[in-house]
């Protein structure tokens, strides 16, 4: 079987309908699309610091997607579109990738039983799509990926008639989507501010194009460039004994650089590696694009590719797994291990806490956190990362503190998603949220609501400053910010910009309000760009001028932020 | 004329001016501070500050139980006057002493078969457990006689309320006062752990709370929601502080001024030398009559 990503006849054979395969092909494009632009999605960032991650989150997200597409050999567009719609479910990261994941999963109920869709059910499909999408959120912010989503949809939706292609229909769509885009600053403030449009809804329009290019048959440069997994599986080693037989054979992929010295590049024609390969193995992936060549085939010798490419060219990555393990991890994950094999004692209460820097994770287990999921700002944790966490726990009550406004909705998801234990997701949308209700940790009622209630009241006597550095000239909230500068803030306020990093730490400590007589204590969580001797500075300051004010320091270790501080 | 007297134990925590006013008779607690063994007498013999600095240098003190031979000494100074005993214990939650005092009775009801002895479990520690002293004093002193007195003790000694915070657990855990895993907090970053005693006399940490400001705002709070009559109580209120006054010192005033009609002002006791040794400086604790303790 050759099965050419972008250039196969029969893929395009008939327009009028959606299949599985096609969708797969979709996926995968639209994945890859978005991942070649992720970064400009990240810059789409309303503060100038180096934080924004709406990119790489929507990205993972899409991986998550295409990931669970391995192995899956239906054509029917149910089928396939169950897998991908359950692996965005778990691979979604951050507030715009659960948004996204749940934006599928609205598409793969309007696809149930369908082994292919004319336009007016995609068109239906997309309409749950979005419906799901706006209902995953509980209040609902216009001017975001759901506007972009919505105004699309039915903008497309409008347009169909039962002559319809599925290419034209997609094409509509991100037409709309491109300009409803363009239209987010209007109807939300802060883009217009910061003189940006929103990440989220750039981010969908991408995956969009990229399904849209699909469907034309254009190809997606990055496509060519091989998915980086997030993070490599464990490998179950005892799933492939010494006397177990091969019949899977490996999964292999090389990304080829064709030399001059060996062929002539431009003339160079896919079809003799496509040809040979089909001679060792099946499921063949093989496209050109100048002097890469990417392959993916599935054979009992790998070596033999590597040996019959090395005619044309080196290698420059190569991936050999063996599906024999890969095939009996998938058995594993279908069958959930027998009770038997969990010998430990079911705890009543349990807690899961989200943290980025090795100290502020340290502290969080001191205080009591059972497991910490490691993450933060620039780095959101997937709904998968959530949900391994909390079947380690595996309470019957867990508590999570996502401690991140972008991370609460990841987690949500993952809660809805464990099936040992209620969930409950203390809504900590900062560091001192977190930290205030992480200290306060006591299950002595035993009432599980009641614990969450307490959790929940304790955020409320804190506030979370942040000190990071700009990466672009603004002025917001009439703070004048130049490239480079110390910038301080509480949550969405901008507060202070500052040259020096020990003037913007003590500006920043004196508006949270350390001169009011209201604040009691601060915890300072230095981060691994905060010099020794500013920290000492600043000690020595709160010391001489605000002797009232417990003043704690903890070496917190984050990224990004040289000061976090937390204000009690 | 009265033919019983009122008897504690020195953890009752007040003062002994004030015992001897209140004609409350005490039987004193020991301990060993680095192997020596010594009176825990209100202070007369050690100096509070010394015995709490003591404990910050690392001496190592233990406290061990009253035997029923103490008991029996001390009851029969009562009993060979032909006077019947109302005695109330240190919380059996914290402490084996009821049952040494249970132990003395059996003994002493052969001897005087004519003589009363009642044992009362206060539940209760500290000035809290001095609380009930006094107002029993103050019941004593308007005519209740020894059965009546002895009801109204076992029917109301679980309204007496007991809060505390420490802005260090150290020491509870080390005694063995308040569990491990509870206390693995203590003194982590200004924390400070919001105490009380629950229905059984134990010790139960019910919040754990920062910074030390807040925590003396929380306790009050507790009072308003737990008093008599809430912010018109009209009881009395101590207080009892190891080496910590200034915080008890702010604890007193926010009490003075939520609650106007206070009987008096609040009395600032020192906690002894017996719950000392457990709970360690920076204990501050507040008593007071309210609703009772639901668990």
């Amino acid at each position: 079987m050759v099965n050419n990503l972008a250039f196969t006849e029969d893929l395009q054979s008939d327009e009028r309908y959606l299949d599985g395969e096609m969708m797969a092909n979709m996926v995968r494009g639209g994945a890859a699309n978005l991942r070649s632009n992720a970064r400009e999605v990240n810059d789409l960032n309303v503060f100038p610091v180096p934080d924004g991650d709406t990119g790489d989150n929507m990205s993972m997200t899409m991986e998550g997607g295409v990931a669970a597409l391995e192995g899956v050999d239906s054509n029917s567009l149910a089928d396939v579109m169950e897998h991908i719609s359950r692996g965005m479910l778990l691979g979604a990261r951050g507030n715009s990738g659960v948004i996204l994941s749940q934006f599928f999963a609205g598409m793969n109920k309007g696809f149930t039983a369908c082994e292919k869709a004319d336009a007016h059910i995609v068109g239906s499909a997309l309409e749950e799509g979005v419906k799901q999408a706006y209902s995953s959120v509980i209040t609902p912010t216009e001017g975001t990926i759901l506007t972009v989503a919505r105004e699309a949809v039915e903008y497309a939706v409008s347009r169909i008639d039962d002559n319809t292609t599925i290419p034209a229909l997609f094409s509509d769509l991100t037409t709309e989507m491109y300009a409803s885009l363009q239209r987010t600053p209007e109807i939300l403030e802060v883009l217009k501010e910061a003189g940006v449009i929103d990440s989220g809804g750039a981010g969908l329009f991408y995956i969009m194009l990229g399904f849209s290019k699909i469907l034309q048959g254009e190809e997606i440069e990055a496509a060519i460039v091989s998915a980086q997994a997030p993070k490599a599986a464990a490998v179950n080693l005892d799933a492939f004994g010494p006397d177990s037989e091969m019949s899977y054979g490996y999964c292999t992929e090389m990304l080829l650089r064709l030399q001059n010295a060996k062929v002539d590049i431009d003339a160079f024609d896919v079809s003799v590696i496509i040809e040979y390969l089909s001679s060792i193995g099946d499921s063949i992936v093989c496209v050109k694009n100048d002097s890469i060549v990417k392959l993916h085939v599935h054979t009992l010798t790998p070596g033999n590719v590597l040996t019959f490419c090395q005619q044309f060219g080196e290698a420059l990555t190569v991936k050999i797994e063996n599906m024999n393990v890969q095939h009996s991890e998938v058995e594993a994950a279908k069958t959930p291990a027998p009770a038997a094999k969990r010998e430990k004692p079911v705890k009543e209460h349990g807690t899961v806490a989200v943290a980025s820097g090795d100290g502020i994770a340290d502290l969080f287990r001191q205080l009591g956190v059972d497991a910490v999921v490691s993450g933060g700002q620039t780095q959101n944790p997937s709904a998968q990362d959530f949900l391994s966490a909390f079947e380690e726990v595996g309470a019957k009550h867990i508590y999570v503190f996502p401690n991140n406004g972008n991370i609460v909705m990841a987690a949500k998801q993952a809660g809805q998603l464990y099936d040992k234990g209620e969930v409950h997701v203390i809504e900590s949308k900062d560091l001192g949220q977190g930290y205030a209700a992480i200290s306060s940790l006591n299950f002595q009622s035993d009432d599980a609501e009641l614990i969450a209630a307490q959790l929940t009241e304790a955020m409320g006597y804190v506030k979370t400053g942040a000190i990071s550095t700009s990466i672009r000239d603004a002025d917001i909230s009439g703070v004048h910010i130049e490239t480079g500068d110390y910038i301080g803030f509480m949550g969405k306020e901008m507060l202070v910009s500052c040259k020096d990093l020990d003037k913007a730490a003590e500006e920043l400590l004196v508006k949270m309000g350390v001169d009011t007589g209201e604040v009691y204590m601060v915890t300072a969580f230095t981060g691994i760009d905060a010099p020794a001797d500013v920290i000492e500075s600043l000690e020595t300051y709160m010391a001489e001028n605000f002797p009232d004010v417990e003043f704690y320091t903890v070496a917190g270790g984050q990224e990004v932020y040289p000061f976090i501080f937390v204000a009690e | 004329m009265r033919n019983y007297v009122l008897s504690c134990c020195s953890t009752a925590d007040l003062s002994k001016e004030h015992f001897e006013a209140r004609e409350i008779y005490y039987l004193c607690f020991h301990y060993t501070m680095d192997g020596v063994e010594r009176l825990d007498d209100l202070g007369q013999s050690m100096p509070f500050d010394q015995f709490y600095a003591a404990m910050v240098a690392g001496a190592d003190t233990k406290t061990s139980q009253v035997s029923a031979g103490e008991y029996m000494e001390h009851f029969e100074k009562f009993l060979s006057q032909g006077k019947d005993i109302l005695h109330v214990t240190l919380s059996s939650g914290i402490s084996g002493s009821h049952m040494s005092a249970k132990a003395a009775v059996k003994e002493l009801e052969k001897k005087y078969p004519d003589r009363k002895i009642c044992i009362i479990d206060s539940l209760g520690a500290s000035s809290g457990y001095g609380l009930i002293m006094d107002t029993l004093a103050d019941l004593r002193d308007g005519g209740m006689g020894f059965e009546e007195l002895s009801a109204w003790v076992e029917e109301n000694k679980l309204k007496m309320h007991h809060w505390f915070f420490s802005s260090d657990l150290t020491f509870f855990v080390k005694g063995g006062r308040v569990s491990k895993t509870a206390g693995a907090i203590g003194g982590l970053l200004g924390i400070c752990p919001l105490l009380n005693m629950d229905l059984e006399g134990h010790l139960i940490p019910r919040e754990k709370i920062r910074p030390k400001k807040r925590v003396i705002q929380r306790i009050v709070e507790m009072m308003k929601e737990h008093a008599d009559n809430g912010a018109d109580y009209n009881g009395k209120c101590y207080i009892s502080q190891s080496a910590c006054y200034e915080d008890a010192r702010a604890v007193a005033d926010l009490v003075e001024a939520a609650f106007p009609k206070l009987n008096g002002k609040v009395e600032i006791n020192h906690i002894g030398t017996t719950i000392g040794s457990h709970t360690g400086p920076g204990t501050v604790a507040l008593f007071f009559w309210g609703d009772k303790r639901a668990d």
